[in-house]
């Protein structure tokens, strides 16, 4: 039996048990019949030993050797009558003979047949023997016939009559003596033969079983070859598999990367083509730059799923559930939707049913995320009609939980069955007709969905083509005690001097690092700048500062190395703490970002609120304060949250759904009759100010405007500008003090070096210009009389006509 | 059944059982009436000659008889042996050993465990198929153990030690 050679294990799997299988049964077979030759022969011996025990036990030669003799005593006893006749005597004789008679029955031929078969001579002597008998019986009988002890004759006669038999029954015990030494011989050859037969049978048995043994253990080191092979593979394959997933990772992550970088241009692509759109431009030319918008819009759109496909695919969408104040966020979501809707001509009904909660807890970007997808499927596949946002509580039921369901509806094309099925599946539209004409990635609904699951609950669709569609977000419903607008927004006004923090920005970008700084001055900080980790290593050698603000991709050294070195630097400074800067959104790169010893985490764009937050939670002072706010603080609020009377996004949607959001707001700088259904416009109305051509981009340096748009969002920046250009600024107003004939001279050029960093950061050059000609003028020599209202006017008028801009642009709500 | 005829029956039989327990210990064992066919000696209890047991058949006959039908190697049919059990007869003798050695008329010697007789009723057979056995058929007593009851009789060694023509009994 040849072990199959090492080959296709499935044709192995197959044909192996077949071949050892028929050897195995076939040598089992022979086996047995072997064990049944040995029980054979053994039984064979065991019946040889019942015959030796039957009728050899009585040892026939012992009988005719015991008659011999008998013969003998009676003719002695015979002899001893015959020659003195005695009455005694004749007893004697009677006995004799009678146990000669009894030995003559022990050579009958029917006890002896069985083993010896032929004696010649039986025969004839039993013949001779029994004539004696005959004989002497009727003499020897008691009584009236028998013989008396005197008749001598009579017992010569008989004396004569057994010598004649004697020589014939020596003969007979002669030839019994043979032929029973024959038959043992026989007998020994017989189970001699069976030894032999035994010991034969034995030995092919050992064989057998020796081949049984080997053909057991070829087939288990067969067996355990396989099963290494198999372990090989497996181990193959695992190897293979994790190559295979380390490949799609870094793939995912490529993406992901490549479409994060790729939005950080494009959103300033976006808002280039905004700002050209406000300038003068003819009927053609807009139609056109229209167009490259809205391709530009649907690209943005395409690269935000594809952030999040390669997110999910990676396995690290994850969310983030805070206190969420539901009204609103429908309320946001329906406004901004509403635009879309009408543009189309459709109205976008929304309704929230009493019994939902104002507040609960979820992740609202991802809830926002969802219902922009859906919302954005239902305007686009809705030719006519309505669609409608229907926000209701689910109640718990049969073991499901309470959950949020939201429903969006539409009276578009529908859908039929088979385009349900495939309807999550990636990529896959209603179909390649509908693909062409409405384009899409496909992407969305799968991302929807798994966001609804990752909050606990699912995305249904109920639909017919030609009827329209409906699709019903659950999530998990989790309500929350406090309402959300418990927690007050940190106060965004200038903390006073006494508080003020010293703040280290580590940024390569000049237009971050100057936003930093024009927020945290705006705040009332004390801020300094660095382009690079090493930078900000060797000035935290020298100084001390209370938080450090440090982006996380720089040239020469970048933020996670630069913490390391910081924390390696001897106390105190390594104790400072570091809050990282970055637009890297990945849960990831927070790890990264805590391993590296980094206390926490600022996701770019900048929101003005979170480092606030931040601010108070790492510089223990300003949490103090604000806990007691000191009586002397000038209740200065700026507005970081305008009010809006009309329906308008939240910063955070001016955040998150970046493109929908960041281009209606900036609109209002084109003329507002060209685009009234586009975006939220403020209800106020606004001081009309006749702005002549070229005036605002000598006053306002648009491209760093733009920029800082980008990092923070139009709020945020509204934001910024509306606490530096308030009706009473504290900048302005802390520099016109300066300008106070009374006060120290040398403090004019610190002020309005101040003063210049804080309006050019966001982007008033005129202003900034201003501010810094009246620095210089009073570092060459200190102001003489009537130059101090000189300045104090000049930077009055400048700082009213920059806010009129502002407010005419739309960067300033009134 | 006549209750009046039965009662003096029974009333005798009651007198003879009585007489005979209050006279055996007085005589020991019988003297022999007619011709000696057993003799018994060594490790015996009661005796009727000089140093030795003798009996006639008629009290080996007046001893409770026992009979069964078992095939031997003598015989090629089965026969029917009657006669009294072998340890009846010992305790007649008040035999006391462990051992019995058979001697037969033709000076056939064999010894064999007083055990035998305790284990399987050993019988002491002085009829054949009812009839007495002459000499010449091995008689008149002849040592019968019931080889049809137990495989394990069935041997050479229990073969052998059934004697025939027995005529004497030594205990040992």
């Amino acid at each position: 039996m040849e072990p199959a050679a090492p080959g296709v294990a499935a044709a192995e799997g197959r044909e192996r048990p077949a071949g050892p299988g028929r050897w195995l049964s076939l040598i089992g077979l022979v086996l047995v019949l072997a064990f049944a030759g040995v029980a054979w022969v053994q039984s064979r011996a065991l019946g040889l030993l019942n015959d030796t025990v039957s009728y050899q036990g009585d040892s026939l030669v012992w009988s005719f050797y015991q008659l011999e003799a008998e013969t003998l005593r009676l003719r002695q006893v015979l002899d001893d009558l015959a020659d003195h006749p005695q009455a005694s005597g004749l007893e004697g004789v009677r006995e004799r003979y009678e146990i000669f008679v009894s030995r003559i029955s022990l050579i009958d031929p029917h006890r002896t047949r069985a083993v010896l078969s032929d004696l010649p001579r039986q025969a004839e002597v039993l013949a001779a023997l029994q004539a004696f008998v005959q004989h002497a019986d009727p003499l020897l009988a008691e009584g009236e016939g028998g013989a008396r002890a005197g008749d001598a004759r009579v017992w010569h006669d008989l004396v004569h009559r057994l010598d004649r038999l004697a020589a014939p029954m020596r003969e007979l015990a002669l030839q019994v003596n043979q032929a029973v030494g024959e038959q043992v011989t026989r007998r020994n050859e017989a189970v001699r033969l069976q030894n032999r037969i035994a010991i034969g049978l034995t030995v092919f048995q050992s064989l057998l079983t020796l081949a049984f043994a080997v053909i057991v253990m070829r087939q288990i080191r067969a067996l355990h070859q396989r099963h290494h092979r198999l372990e090989q593979l497996a181990q193959h394959l695992q190897e293979a598999r994790a190559d295979a997933e380390q490949a799609s990772r870094t793939k995912s992550a490529f993406l992901a990367n490549m479409s994060h970088e790729l939005r950080t241009p494009f959103n300033g692509l976006l808002g280039m083509l905004s700002l050209l759109e406000a300038t003068p431009l003819q009927a053609q030319q807009r139609a056109h730059l229209a167009t490259a918008r809205e391709s530009g819009l649907h690209l943005l759109a395409l690269l935000n799923d594809v952030l999040d496909i390669s997110t999910l695919e990676s396995g690290r969408l994850e969310v983030h559930p805070h206190d969420v104040d539901l009204r609103r966020l429908v309320h946001d979501v329906a406004a901004l939707m509403g635009t879309h809707a009408r543009a189309k001509g459709l109205p976008l009904h929304c309704e929230v049913a009493p019994e939902v909660p104002q507040t609960l807890r979820a992740d609202g970007k991802r809830l926002k995320q969802i219902l922009f997808n859906l919302l954005g499927n239902a305007i686009k596949f809705t030719p006519g009609g309505e669609v409608r946002l229907a926000v209701a509580v689910r109640p718990a039921a049969a073991g499901a939980p309470e959950r949020l369901a939201l429903q969006v509806s539409d009276t578009g094309i529908g859908m039929d069955a088979a385009t349900l099925a495939r309807l999550f599946q990636r990529f896959s539209q209603g179909d390649a007709s509908i693909q062409r004409r409405y384009g899409g990635t496909g992407l969305g609904l799968e991302i929807s969905r798994s966001l609804a699951r990752l909050m606990g609950g699912d995305i249904e669709v109920d639909s017919a083509p030609g009827q329209g569609s409906r699709f019903t977000v659950t999530i998990a419903l989790e309500r929350v005690q406090a309402p959300a607008e418990a927690a007050p927004p940190p106060s965004a006004a200038p903390v006073p001097a006494a508080l003020s923090a010293e703040v280290l920005v580590t940024d390569d970008h000049p237009v971050n690092r100057g936003l930093m700084q024009a927020i945290l001055q705006h705040l009332g900080h004390r801020v300094h700048l660095c382009e690079n980790g090493a930078e900000a290593v060797e000035w935290l050698r020298l100084h001390r500062c209370d938080l450090v603000l440090m982006d996380v991709h720089m040239p020469v050294m970048d933020g996670l190395a630069a913490t390391r070195a910081i924390r390696a630097l001897p106390p105190p400074a390594c104790d400072v703490p570091v809050i990282a800067l970055t637009a890297d959104a990945f849960d990831a790169a927070r790890q990264r970002a805590l391993e590296a010893g980094m206390n926490d985490f600022i996701t770019k764009p900048v929101q003005v609120p979170v480092v606030v937050e931040a601010l108070r939670r790492f510089v223990p002072r300003l949490a103090a304060a604000e806990d007691s706010p000191l009586p002397a603080t000038p209740p200065v609020q700026a507005p970081v949250q305008p009010p809006e009377p009309g329906p308008g996004p939240t910063p955070a949607v001016a955040v998150s759904a970046a493109a929908p959001a960041f281009l209606p707001a900036l609109l209002p700088v084109s003329s507002p009759a060209s685009s009234p259904a586009t975006g939220p416009a403020p209800a106020a109305p606004r001081p009309r100010l006749r702005v002549r051509r070229g005036e605002i981009a000598e006053w306002l340096d648009l491209e760093a405007i733009a920029e800082i748009c980008v990092t923070v969002g139009l709020e945020g920046y509204r934001s910024l500008l509306a606490g530096l250009l308030a009706e009473s600024s504290p900048a302005l107003d802390e520099l016109l003090q300066a300008l106070d004939p009374a006060a120290d001279p040398a403090a004019i050029r610190g002020a309005a070096h101040k003063f210049k960093g804080a309006v050019a950061s966001l982007g008033l050059k005129r202003l900034a210009a201003t501010a810094k000609a009246w620095e210089l003028a009073s570092a060459e020599a200190p102001l003489e009389a009537g130059q101090h209202e000189q300045a104090a006017q000049v930077l009055r008028a400048d700082f009213q006509h920059s806010r009129a801009l502002c407010l005419r642009v739309g960067y300033l709500l009134a | 059944m006549n209750p009046s005829s039965a009662m003096p029956r029974r009333r005798v039989l009651l007198g003879a059982a009585l007489a005979a327990a209050l006279w055996r210990p007085a005589s020991a064992l019988d003297r022999p009436q007619g011709r000696v066919v057993l003799t018994i000696g060594g490790l015996i209890g009661e005796k009727n000659a000089a140093d030795r047991a003798e009996f006639d058949m008629a009290m080996l006959a007046a001893l409770p008889q026992h009979s069964f039908s078992t095939r031997t190697p003598w015989y090629p049919a089965a026969r029917k042996f009657t006669g009294p059990l072998l340890r009846d007869v010992l305790a007649a003798a008040g035999a006391k050993g462990q051992t019995l050695r058979a001697v037969a008329l033709n000076d056939y010697k064999v010894t064999l465990p007083v055990e035998d007789c305790k284990r399987y009723p050993v019988v002491l057979a002085r009829l054949m198929d009812d009839q007495p056995m002459p000499v010449r058929d091995k008689g008149p007593l002849f040592i019968i153990y019931p080889f049809d009851s137990d495989e394990a009789l069935r041997s050479e060694r229990y073969y052998s030690r059934s004697a025939w023509q027995l005529k004497h009994i030594e205990v040992e």
